[in-house]
C-alpha cells in the first residue's frame, strides 16, 4: 500500500485518533494505529477495546491495502515534520517507510488482520443533534463523574434520551449534576445508557469548537457518534444507574430558598478556599438574616479564612458544611448572573440551579458537622 | 432575642469570631442517598439443595402451569426472617406480571394496623401473593377478611401464594377456618441459608451494588456480627454508604472501623428501622 | 392498543418504585385508556386513596417518559390520569362451570350459580363420622320438595367436608328438575346485598333470592354481628320455606351456639330445620379420603402410604389434602415413586413440631445431660477434660445451629472471649476427624437438637 498526503491533513487525523490509543494497553497491537486505504479513501483507526476512533480522508492517488504502525512514533514523526511538508507512506514487505523531503523513517508493523475492532453497533436508535448543544450538555455535567470508583456505573455519564430532549446525569456519590437540552430526537421511546468516563472526555475533545450537526446512534451495547469525518464508538457501561430522580430534592419542599449573586458567591468561596487545602476541603457556611458567612480552617496550623456576602434571606440562622470544591465545580458551569440555592437541613442535600431555570441542576451533599 | 437580632449583632462584630471555632470537627462527607432499584429474580436467588424443590414449585406456579399437571395452584411458604421469602415472592410476581397475568401483593406485616378493607376486591387478580400472614394472627377482622379472600380467589380460580415465618399449624390463628384453608394448600418450608449460602448471597448482593466483598471481610463479619440475612443486608447497606462517603474500598480494617462506630446512631440512614423490623 | 401504553408505563414504574410499592399498589390496578384519559381501577377505596396520594405523580412521569408527543407507540395523547374504584367495564367475568341462567338478575348479583362441578356424592368419602350428614344430604338432594325437610343444617369443625356436601347436593339437584340452584358463601351473600343497596336495587335482590329453586349458604356463622344481612336472610329463608324450596346451610357450630345471630334466625336454623353433625374422620376414613383424593389426580396411592399418612395427619380433610398435595408434588419433582420413605421426606419439615432453630441454652442443657456434665460446669472456669470437651462441643453446636455471633456465644458460655469459641469450633472439627467418640457425640447431639 502506498499514499501521499500533506502533513497538516495527516496531523489533524492522527490527533483525533490518538485519544483512543492507550499508553499501557492490554494487547501489544493496541499500541498501533490501523491504517487502511480502500476505494480512494484513507482510514485511521485507534482503539483501547472500550472505545474506537476512526477518521477518514479522501485521496486522489492511493494504493489499496492495510497495515498497523506504532501510533506514538507515527504521531511524533508527523508532529516533527515542517508544517507544509508532503508525506509519503509506503508499505514495503513488513516495514513502513515514512518519508518527507530528506527525512526518512522506517517503522515496524503488525498484521492488520490482528487489529481488534469494536463490534458493529447493531440495532440502534439514531438521531442528530447540534454539536455545540451536545457538547454543552457534557461540559455542564461531566465534572461530577466518579473516577475509578469500584461502583463501575459511577465512572460514566447517564444519557437519558427522550423524544423531545436529552438529559445528562453524572454523580460520584457525593454530588450530582444534571442538565438537559430540548431537541427533537424522534426516538420511539425513552432510552437510557451509561457512557464511560473516558468516552465522554473524548467526545468533548473531538467536537472541540466544531459547529453544525452530529449524528448519534445508540445501540444496546454501544454508542456511536459521527462528527464530520470522525466516527467515534464506545462500549456502554452495562447495568443499572441509580434512580437520580430520588436524589434531587423537590425545590418546592425545601423551606430555605436563597437567591445569590453568582460572581460574588464564587469569589467569596475562591478566597476562603485558599485555606481549605486539606483532603476534605471543608467550608462552613452560615446563613443569617441578610448575610452569608464563610469560614475555612487549615487544620495543622489552625489558620482561618473568613468572608461574607449580603444575601436575600430572612429565615432562621442556619449552618452547613460542604466540600468547597463541589460547590465551586457547580458554580463554574452556571453562566447566569444569579443562582438559586435550596436547602432543608444540615444533613440533607443542597440543590443549586441557575435562577429560574431548571434545565441544569446540581445537588451537593453536605459534610457532617 | 430573635434570630434576626442575633444575626445582626453578629454582623456588627465583623467576620472575625462570627462563626464558632471548627476545631475538632470530624468533617465527614455525607454520601448521596443513591438508590439502585433492586432486581429480585429467580435467577439471583441463592438456591441450595434444600430449596431447589420449592424454587421450582414457585416458578411453575408463577408461570401458571396447570394444576392438572401436578402444579398446585395454592402454595404456602414457611420460612424464618431472612430465608428469602420476600425475594421469592417478588420473583413470582415479576414472572407472572411479565407473562401478562394480573398479579398483586398483599404485605400483611405492613398492613396489619390498617383496615382489612384494603384487600377487598383483590381476588380479581390472576395471582395473589399474601405476605407475612402470621402478622395478623389473632386479629379477628383480618382473619375473617382473609378467609373470604381465599374463598373468593378459589371461586375465581386465582392462584394464591401465602407466606409466613411458620407453617399454618404453628401460627396462633383465632379462626380455625383460616388455618384449615391454609393447610389445604401445598406447604413448603424454606430453609434458612447456612454460612456458605449466606456468604454467597451477601457477595451477590454486594455485586449488585457494584461493590466487592472479599472472603476475608466475610470471614471477619461472620466471626463478629450477627449472621442472619436481614442483619447482614442492613449492614451491607451501611458498608456501602460508608465506603461511598469516604470514597474507600472495603477492606478488613475499614470494615472493623465501621463496625466499631455502629453504636452511634448513623446519620441520615433509615436502616435501623429495617433491622428492627426484620430481626 | 390502550393497554400497550399501560404496559410500557408498568415497565418504567417497576424501575422507579420499590418492589413492594410496585407489586402492592400498582400491581392491583387495572387500566383502560379512553379519550385521552388513563383510567385506573383500584380494587377498593383504600388502594385508590393510596395511589392518588402517593403514586399518581410517578405514573404521570412514567407516562411522559413512555413517549409524549409521539403519535405512534407513544403515550397516545394521554392527558390525564384518574383513579377510581371498580372494574374496567369491558373486562368480562370469567365464566364458571354450571352456568344456567333463567331469570334476569340484578347487576349486584353474580351471574354464576357458584357451584363447583368437582364436588359430587360419588367422590365424597363416607364413614362413621359423617354418615348421618351424608345420608341426610342425599335424601335432601333426591327429594328437594320433602315438606319435612326444607332446611338442612350441616355443622361441624373446619375442613370436614361440609362444603363438599353442599356442592354435591347442588350438582345433584341440577341434574333433576331444579334449574335455579344457587350456592353462596355467606360473605358473598352479604357483599351482594351491600352492593344491591348501593345500586338501589335491593328490591330486585330480595326478589331474586326468594325465587330460586334451591339455596345453599356456606358458613352462616359469618352472619354474626351483621344485622341488616340477618334480617334480609331471615326473610329470604321464610319466603323459600313458604314456597317449600330446599335450603342447605353450613356452620362451624350448633345453631344455638352462634353468638351475634338474632334468635329468630337461630330458631329458624334449628327449629324448622334438621341439624346434622359431621365429626372428624377416623383413621380408616382418613386413609380412604387420601386414596380418593389421590385418585382424583390420577394417582394410585399405595396402601402403606395411605396408612402412614392417616396416622400422622389427623386433624381434618383440608390438612390431609395439603399433606397429600405436598407428597405428590415432591414425588413429581424428584421423579420418584410414592413410598412411605418419600412421604416422610416430603412431610418431615411440616410434621416436625418445632422449627429446627435451637437456642444456646437448649444446646447447653441437651449437651450437658447427654454427656453427664452439669450446665453450671459448662459455664464455669473448670478445665477438666470432660467439662472442656463438653463445653467445646456445645460451642461448636451453637455456632452451627444458631445465628449468634462468636462474641455472643462466648458470652453465653460464662463470658468467654470470641477467640475461645473460634478455637473450640476448630478443635471439634479436628477431633471429629480423628476421634470417633467425639464425632459420635456430636452427631447424636446434632440429631437430637434438630429432630
Amino acid at each position: 500500500m502506498k499514499f501521499t498526503i500533506d502533513r497538516d491533513t495527516l496531523q489533524k487525523r492522527l490527533t483525533n485518533v490518538q485519544g483512543a490509543v492507550d499508553r499501557h494497553p492490554q494487547l501489544p497491537i493496541l499500541m498501533n494505529l490501523l491504517v487502511q486505504a480502500k476505494d480512494g479513501t484513507l482510514f485511521f483507526t485507534g482503539t483501547d477495546l472500550e472505545l474506537e476512533i476512526e477518521t477518514s480522508v479522501a485521496l486522489d492517488e492511493i494504493e489499496t491495502g492495510s497495515v498497523t504502525v506504532p501510533a506514538r512514533k507515527f504521531i511524533d514523526i508527523c508532529n516533527a515534520l515542517p508544517e507544509q511538508a508532503i508525506v509519503d507512506f509506503n508499505l514495503d514487505d513488513d516495514k513502513v517507510v515514512v518519508s518527507s523531503g530528506r527525512s526518512r523513517f522506517t517503522l515496524s508493523t503488525m498484521d492488520s488482520s490482528q487489529f481488534p475492532t469494536v463490534d458493529e453497533i447493531g440495532d440502534a436508535t439514531s438521531f442528530t443533534v447540534s454539536a455545540t448543544a451536545f457538547k454543552g450538555l457534557l461540559t455542564r455535567t461531566r465534572f461530577a463523574m466518579a473516577n475509578q470508583d469500584v461502583r463501575y456505573y459511577l465512572n460514566g455519564m447517564l444519557l437519558d434520551i427522550a423524544p423531545q430532549r436529552i438529559r445528562a446525569v453524572a454523580t460520584d456519590g457525593h454530588r450530582l449534576a444534571l442538565s438537559q437540552i430540548q431537541t427533537v430526537t424522534g426516538v420511539d421511546e425513552a432510552k437510557s445508557v451509561i457512557v464511560p468516563r473516558k468516552g465522554i472526555g473524548e467526545i468533548s475533545r473531538l467536537i472541540g469548537s466544531r459547529e453544525g450537526e452530529i449524528g448519534i446512534r445508540v445501540g444496546s451495547n454501544a454508542i456511536a457518534i459521527d462528527i464530520e469525518d470522525i466516527r467515534f464508538t464506545s462500549k456502554l457501561i452495562e447495568g443499572r444507574y441509580p434512580d437520580y430522580g430520588r436524589v434531587i430534592p423537590d425545590a418546592s419542599k425545601c423551606d430555605k430558598k436563597i437567591k445569590v449573586d453568582r460572581q460574588t458567591f464564587r469569589q467569596c468561596l475562591e478566597r476562603v478556599a485558599v485555606l481549605s487545602r486539606d483532603k476534605a476541603r471543608a467550608v462552613w457556611m452560615n446563613f443569617g438574616s441578610g448575610i452569608l458567612k464563610f469560614k475555612t480552617e487549615e487544620t495543622v496550623e489552625r489558620e482561618v479564612a473568613e468572608d461574607e456576602m449580603e444575601i436575600d434571606y430572612d429565615g432562621p440562622e442556619f449552618k452547613i458544611g460542604f466540600n468547597i470544591g463541589y460547590i465551586l465545580d457547580s458554580l463554574s458551569e452556571i453562566q447566569d448572573d444569579h443562582v438559586d440555592i435550596f436547602l432543608t437541613d444540615a444533613t440533607s442535600s443542597c440543590l443549586i440551579q441557575p435562577h429560574d431555570d431548571t434545565d441544569s441542576q446540581y445537588v451537593v451533599m453536605p459534610m457532617r458537622i | 432575642m430573635s434570630a434576626k437580632n442575633e444575626a445582626s449583632d453578629a454582623r456588627a462584630h465583623g467576620p472575625a469570631g462570627a462563626i464558632e471555632s471548627m476545631a475538632g470537627i470530624d468533617a465527614a462527607q455525607i454520601p448521596l442517598p443513591l438508590y439502585l432499584p433492586q432486581h429480585l429474580r429467580f435467577e439471583n436467588f441463592e438456591v441450595t439443595p434444600r430449596s431447589v424443590e420449592i424454587v421450582q414449585a414457585l416458578k411453575s406456579f408463577a408461570e401458571g402451569s396447570s394444576p392438572a399437571s401436578g402444579h398446585p395452584a395454592r402454595l404456602f411458604i414457611a420460612g424464618e426472617g431472612g430465608s428469602g421469602k420476600s425475594h421469592l415472592s417478588v420473583a413470582v410476581l415479576r414472572t407472572a406480571g411479565g407473562l401478562g397475568f394480573d398479579a398483586a401483593l398483599i404485605p400483611l406485616r405492613l398492613w396489619m394496623d390498617r383496615p382489612p378493607g384494603m384487600i377487598q376486591g383483590m381476588e380479581r387478580a390472576d395471582l395473589i401473593c399474601i405476605e407475612d400472614i402470621d402478622a395478623i394472627a389473632g386479629i379477628s377482622r383480618w382473619e375473617e377478611s382473609l378467609v373470604f379472600l381465599i374463598e373468593a380467589s378459589m371461586r375465581r380460580k386465582a392462584r394464591l401464594l401465602v407466606s409466613a415465618r411458620k407453617q399454618p399449624a404453628h401460627i396462633p390463628f383465632g379462626l380455625a377456618d383460616l388455618r384449615s384453608r391454609l393447610n389445604a394448600s401445598t406447604v413448603y418450608r424454606l430453609p434458612a441459608l447456612d454460612d456458605e449460602g449466606r456468604a454467597r448471597a451477601l457477595r451477590r448482593h454486594a455485586m449488585d451494588r457494584g461493590i466487592d466483598i472479599s472472603d476475608e471481610i466475610i470471614a471477619y463479619l461472620f466471626a463478629r456480627y450477627r449472621r442472619d440475612m436481614p442483619s447482614l443486608m442492613a449492614l451491607l447497606e451501611r458498608l456501602d454508604r460508608r465506603s461511598l462517603g469516604a470514597r474507600r474500598r472495603l477492606t478488613v480494617p475499614f470494615v472493623r472501623q465501621i463496625l466499631e462506630s455502629l453504636d452511634e446512631p448513623p446519620l441520615g440512614e433509615a436502616m435501623d428501622e429495617v433491622r428492627i423490623d426484620s430481626s | 392498543m390502550s393497554e400497550a401504553v399501560w404496559k410500557s408505563c408498568l415497565d418504567r414504574l417497576e424501575g422507579d418504585l420499590t418492589p413492594q410499592d410496585f407489586n402492592t399498589y400498582i400491581g392491583s390496578l387495572q387500566a383502560v385508556v379512553e379519550n385521552g384519559v388513563l383510567r385506573l381501577f383500584a380494587p377498593n377505596r383504600y388502594i385508590r386513596d393510596e395511589v392518588e396520594k402517593n403514586f399518581v405523580s410517578c405514573i404521570e412521569s412514567a407516562l411522559e417518559r413512555v413517549g409524549s408527543g409521539d403519535d405512534e407507540g407513544g403515550s397516545q395523547g394521554v392527558e390525564r390520569v384518574v383513579v377510581e374504584v371498580g372494574n374496567p367495564s369491558q373486562k368480562t367475568e370469567r365464566p364458571a362451570e354450571n352456568t344456567r341462567t333463567s331469570v334476569q338478575r340484578p347487576a349486584a348479583i353474580d351471574p354464576n350459580s357458584g357451584l363447583q362441578a368437582t364436588f359430587t356424592f360419588e367422590n365424597f368419602v363416607t364413614g362413621y363420622s359423617n354418615q348421618i350428614a351424608s345420608a341426610a344430604s342425599k335424601q335432601a338432594a333426591d327429594n328437594p320438595d320433602d315438606p319435612n325437610c326444607n332446611i338442612l343444617f350441616i355443622y361441624g369443625g373446619v375442613g370436614l367436608g361440609k362444603t363438599h356436601l353442599m356442592h354435591a347436593i347442588g350438582n345433584h339437584l341440577l341434574q333433576g328438575k331444579s334449574s335455579e340452584v344457587i350456592y353462596r358463601h355467606s360473605e358473598q351473600f352479604v357483599n351482594e346485598m351491600v352492593s344491591a343497596i348501593q345500586r338501589k336495587c335491593i328490591g330486585e335482590f330480595a326478589k331474586f333470592y326468594r325465587s330460586v329453586d334451591a339455596l345453599l349458604i356456606d358458613d352462616v356463622q359469618f352472619f354474626a354481628g351483621k344485622e341488616r344481612s340477618q334480617a334480609e336472610f331471615f326473610h329470604t329463608l321464610n319466603a323459600l320455606f313458604e314456597r317449600k324450596r330446599l335450603v342447605v346451610l353450613s356452620c362451624d357450630r350448633y345453631p344455638k351456639e352462634i353468638d351475634g345471630i338474632e334468635e329468630r334466625l337461630q330458631s329458624r336454623f334449628s327449629g324448622s330445620g334438621l341439624p346434622v353433625f359431621i365429626e372428624p374422620p377416623d383413621r380408616e376414613m382418613r386413609a380412604e379420603i387420601l386414596y380418593k383424593k389421590a385418585l382424583a389426580q390420577g394417582i394410585d396411592l399405595p396402601v402403606a402410604v395411605q396408612d402412614w399418612m392417616a396416622k400422622e395427619v389427623h386433624s381434618n380433610v383440608r390438612d390431609l389434602e395439603g399433606a397429600l398435595n405436598r407428597v405428590i408434588a415432591t414425588a413429581r419433582f424428584m421423579k420418584r415413586e410414592l413410598t412411605v420413605d418419600l412421604a416422610k421426606e416430603a412431610l418431615r419439615d411440616l410434621l416436625a413440631s418445632q422449627g429446627r432453630r435451637a437456642s444456646i441454652e437448649n444446646i447447653q442443657s441437651v449437651a450437658a445431660s447427654r454427656l453427664g456434665i452439669r450446665v453450671a460446669d459448662i459455664k464455669s472456669r473448670k478445665k477438666t477434660r470432660p467439662i472442656t470437651r463438653c463445653r467445646q462441643i456445645a460451642m461448636a453446636l451453637a455456632r452451627e445451629l444458631t445465628e449468634h455471633s462468636l462474641p455472643e456465644i462466648g458470652d453465653a458460655f460464662g463470658g468467654r472471649d470470641h477467640t475461645t469459641v473460634l478455637h473450640a469450633c476448630r478443635k471439634i472439627k479436628e477431633l471429629r476427624a480423628t476421634d470417633p467418640k467425639v464425632n459420635d457425640d456430636y452427631r447424636m447431639l446434632l440429631r437430637q437438637l434438630t429432630s
